[in-house]
Parts: C-alpha cells; structure tokens; sequence
C-alpha cells in the first residue's frame, strides 16, 4: 500500500476538527474536574483528549462497562468473520497512558444544581462533583408494542452478548427458513449499518443455508445510506434470497409467536432481528435534556456542545440532535471539536467559530467487497447549525476488494484514536 | 504534508480523503498539517488492519477446507453405500 494511502487513513481515523492546538490549562490553578459519562467512542475520545492537549485538567470517565465492545465491525461477528473479543476496546490506555481516571459503575442521577453525577460503583452510591459534565451515553431503544422480547428476537445493534445471541441464532437456523430484519426509522445509530447486515446475512444464507431467505421491513421510504451500492445488491447477487420491503413501519411485535405487524402486512419468520427505533441515552432523558422536537435527541450549541437548559451539561455523539450522522466515526469526530472547545473555556476563551467534522463509513457488501460512504460538517453562523457539505458526500462506484482492506485499516485507526 | 492534502481538496475526487480535504479552508489545512507534524510517529495503526484481514480469510479458508472435507466423506460414504 502507498505511503499516502497509509497517511490518508491515519487522518481519516483522526478525523480532525480543524482547528489550532489549544492552550493547555495552567497547572498553578485548581484543576478543572470534567465528568464523562459513557465510555464508547465519543467519550473515550473526549476523555483522552482532554488529557492529552488540556494539561492541567481532572477527567473521570464513567461506564457500566470494564471494556466497550464496538458496533463497528460487529456485523461480522454475526456470520463468523471475526470473534467478537476482537472488537473489545479496553480503557487501560486511557488509564495509564492518559491519567483518565477510569470507573465502572452505573450512573443513576445527574443533579444539574449541585453539580454532581450519582454512581453505582460497585453496589454502594458514589457522588461525582464536576466543573464540566459530558454526556455521551449513546442510544437507548423504544420498545416496540406487543409482546416484545430482545431475547428471543434480538437487536444486536449494542455489541455484546446481543451479537453472539444473534449470531447463534443465525447459525443454527435451517434450510428454507426465513430471517426477518427490521430497519429502524430514521434517525437512528448507523445509518449503513442495517444494509450492511442484510448484505452479510444474505450471503451467509446463500453459502451456508440451502433454500433460506431474509426478508428486509425497513421502516423508512427508501435505503438511508449507499443507496447505490446496496440497492444494486438487494436487486443483484442477492435478489434469490433477499426481498426488500420499504415504508415497513412496525406497529406490533410478538416475539413467542415470531412475528411483525407493519404497516406493509404481517411477516412471520424463524429468526426475527428486531432493530427498534431509537432515542438519546436514558441519563439524557431522565435529565430531561431529551428536548428537541421529537423529544427523543438533546438540543445542543454546535460549538460547545453545551445543552441550552444546563451550560455545564455536554452532550456528545449519538444522543445530540444536531443533524450530524449517528455513527463511532462522527462521535469520535464531535469529541476533538468539543474537547478543543472546553479548553478555550476553562482558559476564558472563546470556541473555533468554524469547526469541521467529518465521518467515514465502510460498508461490506460481499466478504471479499466493501463500499463506503463519507460526509463532512462546517458550522453555518447564520443557521447557527452544522451544515453538511455537499460537495463531500458521496459513496463509492462500487464496493471494491481495496474498499475492504480499506475497512480494516479505517476501524483500526478509529479504535487507536479513541480508546489508545 | 500541506501542500499533499491542498492538493486532495483541490483535485477531482477520487476517494474520501479527497472529499474530505476538500471540506477545509487552506487556513483549516494548514493548521491540520502542523498539528499532525506535531505527533509521535508511533506504530502505524492502519498495518494492523492486515492482521484482521488475514485473520478473516483464514477462517474463510478453514471453513471451505472443511465443506471440500465433508462433501468428500459423504461421496465416498454414498460409493461404499452402492
């Protein structure tokens, strides 16, 4: 591979905000205390950076988990690519290379006023005081009605044990039986990602289950992203085995009985992966920072970040309802942006006016080709909103074999620039 | 490095670092340019991507060894049978 391919994708997976280095926080003052709250891919960054370039600064960085296990990939994992435990980011890094100060345990209360986070660390209540408070809790799912069980008709849209309870079902099923996927309405995390997985699942059905199909309820009007390329795999290689249903909207499910009512008619299947709609992380609601016009994503300042309702309180990448795609890539991407702004304000200084972002997503369509998708953000001053640029949203011709060693390499740098 | 991605946001797309590039002001560029000159050169992290890629066509290459394995026992288990 060419040097500046290597380099390209290492400023890919730095998805750099575009910005000067900040100043970093004088030590001869007390040290600013920052909580983070969630530890995936916006908030592991956040918390690396603020260490990394805000010198004098006190991060603590909270998660129910010991690890993250990342969505990236973890399609894969489904069909016996990779072993999930390959995808298991540690905070170990943060730890020792960073200075985070690292603690698992679940969050159950932010009080706005006294500015403290409450934790369950360890089975006893431990309160958290804060300068600065970021929320990056990612999504949580809205159950859809009916006699709805993730355990029998899993979403593995968390990795985790979703994704080898997913994948074991997917193993185990038979010839001529039917895999039913629902794709949630938009917005929702990663926007490829269900494509992606009816692209995978089809051709594991294809080579490893004689007669099987999947059947793809998508609960939007049309594909929501790589229009091109999965659209020419749903109606090419895998027009035997996939059929594709848009405008499915669930309206009940019932996961005994394996089967969806939608407004498209009612589907029965053998396996149901159910990818239900989504809304910002419960921390986020039960703050009642969950405000916008759907009351399901947080009303932030591009700039900052900052919820209008509490200035201390930041909320980052899946949960923030600023229009940029939900997706590890712009989550890590917001996280340099915001942790460049946060440093100008504990030294009294105003944030970049004009802060870029950008997200890069690589799609497997067979498991020797992948596409991508790519779209990068500037603030409008006017709008006083993150606009996307037109100009840099595309996806690729076709999915291509240098797409999917591409992918490898892209994920690699994302993991590195968060979680090392 | 400057004049390399100045270069990516003013040429014809090709890939998305291009597009990428292109979202910056050549203000923007610059300051990108010194902040990455700036960084340890550490490990490469995009080689180690070839380590999963290798990883995965090794299972892929398992797998079909064991299909050839089995369809090849049920051949000779079919001849024995007439």
């Amino acid at each position: 591979m060419k040097a500046n391919r290597r380099k390209f994708l290492g400023m890919t997976g730095m998805a750099v905000a575009g910005f000067a280095l900040p100043r970093p926080v004088k030590s001869n003052t007390a040290a600013p205390r920052v909580v983070v709250v969630g530890g995936g891919f916006g908030g592991a960054t956040v918390a690396k950076y603020l260490r990394m370039w805000g010198g004098n600064i006190d991060v603590t960085l909270i998660d129910r988990g010991a690890s993250h296990y990342s969505c990236i990939l973890s399609n894969l994992v489904l069909t016996g690519s990779m072993d999930l435990e390959s995808l298991n980011l540690g905070y170990g890094d943060l730890q020792t290379k960073r200075g985070v100060n690292f603690i698992q345990g679940e969050v159950q209360h932010v009080d706005p006023v006294a500015a403290t986070v409450t934790a369950n660390v360890g089975g006893s209540l431990t309160t958290f005081p804060y300068d600065k408070l970021i929320l990056s809790p990612g999504v949580e799912f809205i159950s859809p009605n009916g006699n709805y069980d993730p355990e029998r008709t899993p979403h593995a849209w968390k990795a985790g044990p979703q994704t080898l309870l997913l994948r074991q079902m997917l193993s185990a099923m038979g010839p001529r039986e039917t895999y039913l996927l629902t794709i949630p309405e938009s917005p929702y995390r990663c926007p490829p990602g269900p494509y992606e997985r009816a692209c995978s699942v089809a051709e594991y059905l294809m080579k490893h289950k004689s007669g099987a199909n999947i059947v793809v309820l998508d609960g939007n009007s049309s594909i929501q992203a790589e229009p091109k390329n999965f659209g020419n795999a749903f109606n090419g290689i895998y027009r035997n085995v996939l059929t594709y249903v848009p405008g499915a909207r669930i309206l009940s499910v019932d996961s005994t009985a394996k089967s969806i009512e939608t407004t498209k008619g009612t589907f029965q299947g053998n396996v149901l992966n159910i990818i239900p709609n989504q809304r910002s992380g419960q921390i986020v609601t039960s703050t009642g920072l969950a405000n916008d016009g759907t009351g399901r994503w947080s009303i932030v300042d591009p700039l900052t970040y900052a919820s209008p309702v509490y200035p201390d309180i930041h909320i980052l990448g899946d949960s923030q309802a600023t229009g940029q795609p939900k997706s590890g890539h712009m989550a890590n991407a917001q996280a340099k942006a915001f942790a460049d702004a946060i440093i100008r304000a504990f030294n009294g200084e105003a944030p970049d006016p004009h802060p870029v972002t950008s997200s890069a997503c690589f799609s497997p369509i067979t498991s020797e080709k992948a596409a991508w998708l790519t779209a990068s953000y500037q603030y409008d001053p006017v709008a006083k909103a993150m606009k996307r640029v037109d100009a840099s949203f595309a996806e690729a011709d076709q999915p291509t074999s240098d797409g999917m060693q591409q992918m490898f390499q892209w994920a690699n740098n994302i993991f590195a620039d968060s979680f090392s | 490095m400057f004049d390399e991605l100045r270069e990516m946001s003013r040429r014809r797309p090709e890939g998305i670092m291009d597009l990428q590039a292109g979202a910056y002001t050549e203000d923007q560029l610059r300051q990108i340019s010194d902040y990455l000159a700036t960084l340890p050169r550490g490990r490469d992290e995009a080689t180690k991507g070839d380590a999963r890629i290798e990883m995965v066509k090794a299972r892929r290459k398992s797998r079909e060894l064991k299909k050839r394995r089995k369809s090849k026992k049920r051949s000779r288990s079919k001849k024995w049978k007439r």
